[in-house]
């Protein structure tokens, strides 16, 4: 399984550790930014990666959560998550004020491989555009890259970070449920219209924040010549790999029943939708 | 000790963990503190270096009494960034099974209140990967080695305890009885005191090494198990595994784990582990690990005193990659502040 990601774990170093909160901004109703000081792990981080994050000092709330890093700011020494604020965890990640320690493992997770040159897109639907602008930001600092974003959403509030993305990316196509977007037109049909318009090779697609979307992109994989990768979640315990909580059904055309299990914090969080057993 | 204001008396540091639903702290009281700083200032080098943290289990010498708890720990790698796994009491790995697991389909994980449901399901490469690609690894390391297996037949049981017994590097096996005998009915090894003897005197017919029964809590009576595998030759005895437990999402109606039932685990099941130890610990001659919801030295402590050899950390190592040599320090700090010199002492002395 390291066809598909950079496995440069080994010279990254997981640590746990504290950091600080810089920033917390409500983004829209329930989604927040968060921004945190931790220049070990902000040195270390790639895109694609994520933390454990503990903000909260309740035995009755044991498991630190996941985020995704939405932006890595390594000259800093920060991280931006955003999140939304879904049970208690979220919850109380949302009462923490600038100042306030935080607890933290990381960088956790594959991070992935961009190509040098070419393009790619970003497909995210509602919170999952949160790892995907960590990407965006990476390939924006390589000259020959170019990324082709494209968010859906319910409705234009919850177009999470579309201006952020419209610094980095080429260009950003929006949808939402409610028309005023695009119609809310699939954001798949939209990437192919693209393509097909516009004859722009794509060599990657990552999505995030819907099994649908990912599904659709895997019978455009062969017809437009991509891969495409999807951002998992599942729940998580450890977020270190020790635990085996958190896998998901990886194909293996080997192995006895056809797929195998895979840990996604440690194997992923990142997988070739072809890979992934729906 | 037991006095709610007597808390921070293990660590200056305050680490201990606030009451809950405190609204807003200015600053988290952190485990990193004393990770970074494991010697917490105000105990010379001098007398804490006069402590003995060594315990003495099943033949084995322990260079101190905490270890992890299996299934908690991976194969020990995963911790490697975090903690320095020579300073352990022993280290445990995962349930090893005769051939390949895969385990329960996900979701696997449920947090409760001050709990955790799982149902991993045993996952594990299977004794020949094991064998194969885990234990070099793990041979590197000084403290003893302890092999967690499990079985579908008394058979598999007994290959695994032989299998084991010719590799080296592999100092004493625990064997978890908490799953199913396929070959009867699928009822539980661990809940059926003749059945659990016969897996014992299994395994200790094909093995020299030390073997360690793990107890499951989910039987009426403990101790009848207890005494059963204790007279089918184990040398010593681990308790508690989890106790069966589900979780119900009622937006879906559906159940919070895939495989609806799971094993809890956490400070939720604390007062039970301790409860099963101090009686476990009571009706049998052979040293006993305890385990089950031990977040910290204090509880780890209260396990020493209910009468356990030496304690087994698992969930709060999820929480905290760490904890594991936080409980260490924190509990050679509280002997040295007790003025004792030996956590010998503390084995069994609650005072009733
Ligand atoms: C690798 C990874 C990256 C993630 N990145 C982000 C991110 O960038 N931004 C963000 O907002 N969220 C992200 N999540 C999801 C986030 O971790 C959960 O929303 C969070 O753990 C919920 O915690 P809680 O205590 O508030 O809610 P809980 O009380 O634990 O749950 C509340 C609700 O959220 C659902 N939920 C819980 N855990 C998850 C999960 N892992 N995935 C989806 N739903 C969940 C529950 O089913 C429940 O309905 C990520 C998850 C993973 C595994
Ligand atoms: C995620 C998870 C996996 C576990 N896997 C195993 C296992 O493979 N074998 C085993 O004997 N016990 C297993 N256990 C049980 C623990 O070893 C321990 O008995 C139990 O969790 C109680 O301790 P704790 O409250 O400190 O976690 C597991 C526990 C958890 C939480
Ligand atoms: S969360 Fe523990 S293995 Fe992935």
């Amino acid at each position: 399984m390291k066809f598909y990601y950079d496995n440069k774990r080994g010279q990254s170093v997981m640590m746990f550790t504290k950091g600080t909160i810089v920033a917390q901004r409500v983004v829209s109703d329930q989604y927040h930014l968060l921004t945190i000081e931790q220049p070990d792990i902000a040195k270390q981080a790639r895109p694609g990666q994520f933390i454990m994050l503990k903000a909260w000092e309740r035995i009755d709330l044991l498991l630190p959560r996941p985020f995704s890093l939405y932006r890595i700011l390594p000259e800093r020494g920060q991280l931006q998550i955003l999140y939304q604020v879904r049970g208690q965890g979220t919850a109380e990640i949302a009462r923490r004020v600038p100042g306030e320690k935080v607890e933290l493992t990381g960088p956790a997770g594959n991070g992935i491989v961009l190509p040098e040159e070419g393009a790619i897109a970003l497909l995210g639907r509602g919170i999952g555009a949160a790892p995907l602008m960590a990407i965006a930001e990476t390939a924006a600092a390589r000259k020959g890259l170019a990324v082709y974003t494209f968010l859906s959403a319910r409705k234009t509030e919850l177009l999470l970070g579309r201006e952020d993305f419209a610094l980095y990316a080429s260009r950003v196509t929006l949808a939402t449920d409610d028309g005023h977007h695009n119609e809310g037109r699939l954001l798949t049909a939209l990437l192919a219209e693209m393509i097909a318009r516009e004859g722009i090779a794509i060599r990657s697609v990552y999505t995030c924040g819907s099994r649908r979307l990912a599904r659709g992109l895997l019978p455009m994989q062969a017809r437009y010549g991509f891969t495409a990768y999807i951002f998992l979640e599942e729940t998580m315990a450890c977020g270190i790999g020790s635990c085996k909580g958190c896998v998901c059904k990886v194909r293996e055309p080997g192995s006895p029943a056809g797929f195998v299990y895979k840990k996604v914090c440690q194997d992923g969080p990142v997988f070739p939708v072809d890979k992934v057993v729906w | 000790m037991g006095q709610a204001d007597d808390r921070t008396a293990i660590n200056p540091a305050a680490r201990a963990v606030a009451p809950p639903f405190t609204p807003r702290q200015p600053d988290i009281p952190r485990q990193a503190d004393t990770l970074q700083q494991p010697h917490s200032p105000g105990h010379s080098e001098k007398a804490r270096s006069r402590v003995n943290l060594a315990v003495a289990i099943a033949g084995l010498t322990l260079p101190n009494p905490v270890m992890p708890a299996s299934g908690t720990f991976g194969f020990g790698a995963e911790y490697a960034p975090f903690i320095d796994l020579n300073r352990l009491g022993a280290i445990v790995v995962k349930t090893i099974t005769l051939h390949p697991t895969s385990g329960n389909p996900p979701p696997r994980l449920m947090e409760t209140c001050s709990g955790l449901l799982n149902s991993i399901g045993l996952q594990n490469p299977g004794l020949e990967v094991f064998i194969q690609e885990k234990l070099p690894y793990l041979r590197q390391f000084s403290p003893p080695l302890i092999v967690n297996i499990a079985g579908r037949t008394v058979d598999e049981y007994a290959e695994l305890a032989r299998r084991l017994d010719a590799v080296a590097g592999v100092d004493a096996l625990e064997v978890n009885i908490s799953c199913p005998n396929v070959k009867e009915g699928g009822i539980v090894f661990g809940t059926v005191p003749a059945m659990a003897a016969r897996v014992t005197a299994a395994i200790k017919q094909n093995t020299r090494l030390p073997v360690i029964i793990k107890l499951t809590p989910n039987v009426t009576d403990i101790t009848a198990v207890a005494r059963a595998v204790v007279d089918a030759g184990a040398d010593a005895l681990s308790l508690i595994n989890t106790l069966q437990g589900m979780a119900i999402d009622v937006e879906t109606r559906r159940p919070a784990l895939a495989n609806v039932a799971g094993g809890l685990s956490g400070p939720a099941i604390k007062p039970v582990a301790l409860y099963h130890v101090w009686r476990v610990a009571q009706a049998v001659q052979v040293p006993v690990i305890g385990m089950g919801g031990i977040m910290n030295a204090r509880d780890a402590i209260e396990f020493l005193l209910a009468g356990a050899s030496a304690v087994a950390v698992g969930t709060a190592s999820l929480v905290d990659p760490g904890a594991l040599m936080v409980i260490i320090d924190d509990l050679e700090n509280y002997l040295v502040e007790q003025g004792l010199t030996d956590v010998r002492e503390l084995i069994g002395a609650l005072q009733i």
